[in-house]
């Protein structure tokens, strides 16, 4: 038997710290400024303090997650941690055991299926895939998908050697730390509120455009990427994709009501939609743009974003919801939704 | 009161997830972690008759990447390097959608990997599913008890009418004893430094442990029964299994080769890889895997043909 599969609730953590793009660019060893605000709309991000870590921003999201949901930690069946950075406490990064396991023992949940799914930016997207398919084969009723994105050394170890806009890791300088929790459960197939629509693809040949690893001499990881053309081969391949999946389902770009993409930066967001309303001849209601004052927060920039829609009231029901993935890899995807109830328990709707 | 573990049966009448060909790979001194998996896959592959283009899901379920990697997904890598014909949406030369990602869970996420896949196959969103999994030991920084060995395994799964193939996977988790194999990096003032810490009774822990879960699986009375189990096929670091099992069942072990509990994240495969060819293998009806990790994570599937 076949079931539908739906967002129960989403939460989310952000630490208290703003550091201003202004701030950070103070810090940059070479000392020329890199104009941070004016290429990217970025004016500030959060950053961890001392006692804020990969963990503590997933189980403070969890539970936040759970104050929205009508499941108990204890009964939530599946957990899959899906953030890039494992870093707890001192900067440790942990490796074994996986901090999907760490988490359900924190949950006091003895019963869930679980591990962590690496997927770079498209982390959390992956993970709403496999739950989906989880739940939509009845193996599970529900499913938890966290990500602590705890980052920021990327931009910190970026500190010392980025010296202009077009260094490798400018891009580094743009993130933020977040984190969000997203619990999907079962519903039935006629359901309005289901996920109508998760796909994905991997362009590998570009799957070095991208590079992140741990820096072998600074606490934490550096990233390189070449901006232009992950920016060039993202929209044009992204744009056919989206048509094709449209095409497929029966739906148009004009059905989608809200357009949430990867938040990377401003600019690089206005082009990618300029190109979409050239190629398609046609634009989605709203694109999503939230990214001023948290930054670029990877994994968790999706649903951080539509988690302040949903707090800030933003959201109609009935509102269909395009999230569009771009990550490393080159991983390119999209999962296409509806919202109806979930809107009145964020305190908004009818 | 709610189980204290995961129990998932399929019907029997499915059609089945079956395994298409193993493989499992040295490096031979290279330390080249994705060259190994892509050797690995790529010999998988070619058993089968497989075309890469023909992939619906890849997925790297190892622990220790090449060089600490940490984006994009190593199994992104492995992809390019398979040569696998997707270069653009649209234009592509390959047969359907690929999705690549890691899967983690210590040692043990090989199994979850391999459950991930079999719901692909068996919603239909997939025809074949990739696993890969090794370990390579780091270039970069210093590291403190890194014991493995620098192999990958990888194992091919498709669809079969005939054959029930992966029929149910099950878990259990012991966290009062998380903390006998934990593995973290850090920095100090001469840099990175990757520490592994075992405890040495970490094995023989594990092996309890599996005791335990399949004692508990038994005792749920859900239709799992070891005495229906032709053979078990379990993970390095469970040698000590046998001799806790009763010997009725203890006997039905499949004897692994020795050496092997350096494998590591590629150990199961390693062992399936010499199980599978054995007489053993091909009298068995039902096969029984079994994983125990960092966690302590207890895992296993039953594979029936």
């Amino acid at each position: 038997m076949r079931y539908g599969c739906k967002i129960e609730s989403l939460g989310a953590k952000l630490p208290e710290a703003k550091v201003s793009s202004e701030e950070l660019e103070r810090g940059l060893k070479a000392g020329r400024p890199v104009k941070l605000e004016l290429l990217t709309g970025i004016k500030s991000r959060r950053f961890c303090e001392a006692n804020e870590n990969a963990l503590t921003l997933a189980t403070d999201a969890i539970n936040d997650c759970l104050r929205f949901s009508r499941i108990a930690a204890k009964d939530v069946e599946m957990i899959v941690c899906c953030s890039i950075s494992k870093y707890l406490e001192d900067m440790t990064h942990h490796y074994e055991p996986a901090l999907s396991l760490m988490i359900k023992k924190q949950m006091g949940n003895r019963i869930a299926l679980n591990f962590d799914v690496s997927n770079a930016c498209a982390g959390m997207a992956t993970g709403m895939h496999l739950g989906k398919n989880f739940i939509e084969r009845g193996t599970v009723k529900n499913c938890l998908l966290v990500s602590g994105e705890f980052i920021s050394s990327i931009s910190r170890n970026a500190l010392e050697r980025v010296d202009s806009c077009k260094h490798k890791e400018f891009a580094s300088l743009t993130v933020g730390d977040a984190g969000v929790a997203l619990m999907l459960t079962q519903t039935d197939c006629q359901d309005h509120e289901r996920i109508q629509i998760s796909e994905f693809t991997t362009l590998s040949k570009y799957s070095d455009l991208c590079l992140g690893y741990q820096s072998a001499s600074m606490p934490g990881a550096w990233m390189q990427t070449n901006m232009k053309k992950m920016h060039a081969v993202s929209i044009k391949n992204a744009i056919r994709f989206i048509q094709n999946l449209l095409s497929e389902n029966g739906m148009d770009i004009s059905d989608i009501d809200y357009l949430i993409p990867h938040q990377t930066s401003q600019n690089a967001m206005s082009s990618g939609l300029k190109r979409l309303k050239d190629m398609l001849n046609a634009a989605p209601g709203h694109v999503v743009v939230h990214i001023a004052d948290v930054g670029n927060t990877a994994s968790t920039t999706h649903l951080l974003a539509l988690y302040s829609y949903l707090k800030e009231g933003r959201l109609e029901p009935g509102n269909k919801i395009m999230l569009m993935f771009f990550a490393s890899g080159l991983i390119i995807g999209s999962i296409v939704f509806s919202v109806h109830e979930i809107i009145q328990r964020y305190g908004n709707g009818d | 009161m709610a189980p204290l573990f995961s129990l998932y049966m399929k019907s029997f009448s499915a059609m089945g997830t079956v395994i298409k060909s193993i493989s499992h790979k040295n490096s031979g001194g290279s330390g080249v972690n994705i060259d190994m998996l892509t050797h690995a896959g790529k010999d998988c592959l070619k058993s089968a008759g497989v075309h890469p283009k023909d992939l619906g899901m890849l997925i790297y379920a190892g622990v220790y990447s090449e060089n600490l990697l940490k984006e994009p997904a190593a199994a992104t890598l492995v992809h390019r390097k398979l040569c696998v014909g997707s270069w653009g949406v649209g234009c592509s030369s390959g047969k359907q959608n690929v999705l690549c990602f890691d899967l983690h869970n210590g040692e043990g996420g090989i199994m979850q990997a391999i459950q991930v896949v079999d719901g692909f196959i068996q919603s239909g969103e997939i025809d074949y599913g990739l696993v890969v999994s090794g370990d390579v030991v780091p270039k970069i920084g210093r590291n403190i008890s890194y014991f493995y060995a620098d192999e990958a395994g990888a194992i091919l799964l498709g669809r079969d009418s005939d054959v029930s193939g992966f029929t149910a996977f099950a878990y259990k988790t012991f966290s009062e004893y998380d903390e006998s194999l934990t593995s973290i990096a850090s920095w100090d003032d001469m840099g990175l430094i990757l520490k592994i810490k075992k405890d040495w009774n970490h094995d023989s822990i594990k092996c309890a442990c599996v005791k335990e879960m399949l004692d508990s699986f038994e005792a749920a009375e859900n239709g799992f029964d070891l005495l229906k189990i032709d053979m078990i096929v379990a993970s390095p670091g469970l040698q000590k299994l046998k001799e806790i099992l009763s010997p009725e069942i203890g006997r039905k072990c499949f004897q692994q080769e020795k050496n092997v509990a350096e494998s590591y994240s590629s150990g199961l495969l390693r062992v399936l890889n010499g199980a599978i060819v054995s007489e053993e293998f091909s009298m068995a009806e039902s096969i029984l895997l079994i994983h125990a990790g960092a966690g302590i994570h207890t895992s296993m599937s039953i594979y029936t043909k």
